[in-house]
């Protein structure tokens, strides 16, 4: 009973997903469904566009400068949330929750409220600015949540080990959390790349990311290159989803001390850097 | 003598008005095994960190041979530590694990090569020295974080509660095998623990803590026959702390309720004193058959509670309203509850104490 609920629900959530995954591969110039024959014209149609492909540039380079912007921010953040007490914590806990709370229409209107008076609508940069604020808190759910469970005699042992405070955290620290901080940056990257309200506000012409020319083109003509892109979008976001859950199952192991894990290629970096053998 | 390290009226206060550790100084001469032993909170682990320098003191010194190391940090202080969860590196083999307070000092790499090799012989774990240390047993793991402590031949090593986590027979078989390690090598370790038996079986000096300061320090033998006061009697060790009347004139002698006169050690009362309380450990108090020998102290006592170990038995005693803990060796005849017996110790193992 339970198994059948469950694939209910699976259905529920992945059938407009695949409508779209299926029209993509239709050969009209317009959405049908069914498709009355298939092939990869739209496909075709798609990477022969210039503005599209720009779109999907803009769109993945916003995202990772997005993501690491978040990562440099986050991180101390949280190290300083999980290591130290002190007055007003509680307060900037809440404080960097706030941009899920706000609707993001309404921090649409802000951040072009913000950036326009400092001539950054319509730039890469202004879009950075406004998505590493949005994808702030899901990164620092996450990365915190890994740095609770670190145990600080970890970085004790470095230090004592002869280890500065930096050698220290490049050595031991950020190794042992990187699981947790992978999925951090994954989490920015996929907010970024998938964040529509904010950019149709205030991308322009200059920073137009996938989801505004979406948008944009759902209403000016019914072109079927939106299934194409929503089908790759989605493959994308997919793909994340597996590393995710790759980067899950193996924090999972090592919290359980999973004897023989998958963890060689956890520590091939380290090894890199540190030359050992 | 100069102390190889020496801790001088240190103060650590977290929160400005009560103090973790309360004015401790300590000398500890080179080569040499002392206990920090105390219960938990009594301030001997936020000593150990402030002897490392993950904390600083609030006030007092810190000398490393002569040298004021007080506000070193850690990584410069050349000591080792092994931590109660071990702490060994998740993400690195037992071999890198031991090679890193080498790489961090940036040893060659022949000599790391080398030292790591004849560390993994001293520990017995050659054959897992590419294994993770979630692959190893708790024993295995303990060895692995002793062996990076030693590494890079510290001068002194630091273990905090270091067989907390191990089980009974292991943690015997550990306590032989740090022993043997501190014969082979020679370096100064300090011992945090608040397991008094291992303190005792361990180490050179014991340094007892309590609420932040230092009762005693002193040799094991000597904190337990001569305990400086009743906490640390009591703390080291199965004990009887009995009130004394004692007599300004006569030094020697005093009287318990319930016994009348008794002698006490020589040299044992400073004088002057009316009132003190006298130790009694329970393997001190012999049966008595028939006759008392004229220079024991004897006290009869109502058995209350009789608990056979095997190799020895404890009889808990009434004496008038007091209880009193008696350790007899085991193969003794049988005991019966509200039986009368008599037992008696020699005024030597009477220790007073005082204040």
């Amino acid at each position: 009973m339970l198994r059948v609920f469950s694939f209910l629900i699976a259905v529920y959530l992945l059938s407009p997903t695949v409508l779209v995954a299926i029209m993509s591969f239709g050969d009209a110039g317009s959405f049908h469904f069914p498709p009355r024959s298939f092939g990869f014209a739209v496909y075709q149609s798609y990477f022969d566009s210039g503005p599209w492909l720009v779109a999907t540039y803009n769109s993945v380079l916003i995202a990772i400068l997005c993501s690491i912007a978040v990562m440099v921010l986050v991180v101390p953040a949280a190290m300083a949330q999980a290591r130290y007490r002190y007055r007003g914590q509680e307060m900037l806990n809440t404080l960097l929750m706030l941009p899920i709370i706000v609707p993001p229409v309404v921090s649409a209107v802000a951040y072009y409220g913000f950036l326009s008076p400092l001539g950054l609508t319509s730039s890469i940069l202004g879009m950075v600015i406004a998505h590493t604020a949005l994808a702030l808190p899901v990164t620092y759910l996450v990365v915190s949540a890994s740095m609770k469970g670190f145990d600080l005699n970890l970085e004790r042992a470095a230090m004592i080990s002869g280890a500065s405070r930096v050698r220290a955290l490049f050595h031991v620290t950020f190794p042992v959390l990187r699981p947790g901080l992978l999925v951090g940056a994954l989490f920015a990257f996929l907010y970024s790349f998938n964040e529509s309200a904010v950019s149709i506000f205030i991308a322009g012409r200059n920073a137009e990311t996938l989801p505004k020319r979406m948008f944009g083109s759902i209403l000016t003509d019914t072109d079927p290159v939106i299934a194409v892109v929503s089908t790759l979008v989605t493959g994308a976001t997919l793909l994340g989803a597996v590393i995710w859950l790759l980067a899950q199952s193996k924090t999972w192991r090592s919290a359980i001390n999973w004897p023989m894990g998958t963890h060689a290629e956890l520590d091939r970096p380290t090894v890199k850097a540190g030359g050992l053998v | 003598m100069t102390a190889h390290l020496r801790v001088l009226n240190v103060v650590k206060s977290y929160d400005g008005f009560r103090n973790a550790v309360n004015r401790v100084s300590l000398d500890v001469a080179k080569g040499e095994f002392i206990s920090l032993l105390g219960p938990s909170g009594s301030g001997k682990t936020t000593l150990l960190l402030m002897i490392a320098g993950f904390e600083q003191p609030t006030e007092g010194l810190i000398e490393l041979d002569g040298i004021d190391v007080t506000s070193t940090p850690p990584h410069r202080r050349n000591m080792g530590m092994v931590f109660q969860g071990y702490a060994l590196f998740p993400h690195m083999t037992v071999e890198k694990n031991i090679a890193f307070p080498l790489k961090m000092r940036r040893w060659s790499r022949s000599d790391i090569v080398a030292r790591v090799d004849t560390l993994l012989n001293m520990i017995d774990l050659v054959e897992h020295r590419d294994k993770h240390p979630r692959q190893l047993s708790g024993g295995q793991q303990q060895r692995v974080a002793l062996a990076r402590a030693l590494a890079p031949n510290p001068d002194v090593l630091l273990l905090d509660e270091p067989l907390g986590a191990l089980d009974k027979n292991l943690r015997e078989q550990m306590q032989i095998e740090l022993k043997r390690i501190h014969g082979e090598t020679g370096v100064t370790m300090i011992y945090v623990t608040h397991d008094q038996s291992e303190a005792m079986a361990m180490s050179d000096r014991i340094a007892v803590f309590r609420s932040g300061s230092i009762s005693q320090v002193a040799a094991p033998l000597e904190v337990y026959n001569a305990p400086a006061d009743r906490f640390v009697g009591q703390f080291i060790g199965d004990s009887n702390v009995l009130p004394l009347q004692l007599d300004p004139q006569r030094p020697r002698i005093a009287h318990l309720d319930g016994v009348g006169e008794i002698v006490l050690s020589e040299l044992s009362n400073p004088g002057g004193l009316s009132e003190g309380e006298l130790l009694l450990r329970p393997e001190r108090l012999q049966l008595i058959n028939g006759l008392a020998p004229p220079d024991l102290n004897v006290m009869r006592l109502k058995v209350k509670t009789v608990v056979n170990y095997g190799d020895s038995i404890l009889l808990i005693g009434l004496l008038a309203d007091r209880e009193v803990r008696v350790r007899l060796p085991g193969g003794h005849r049988r005991f019966a509850v509200c039986e009368e017996i008599e037992v008696g110790w020699v005024p030597s193992d009477g220790h007073l104490l005082v204040a």
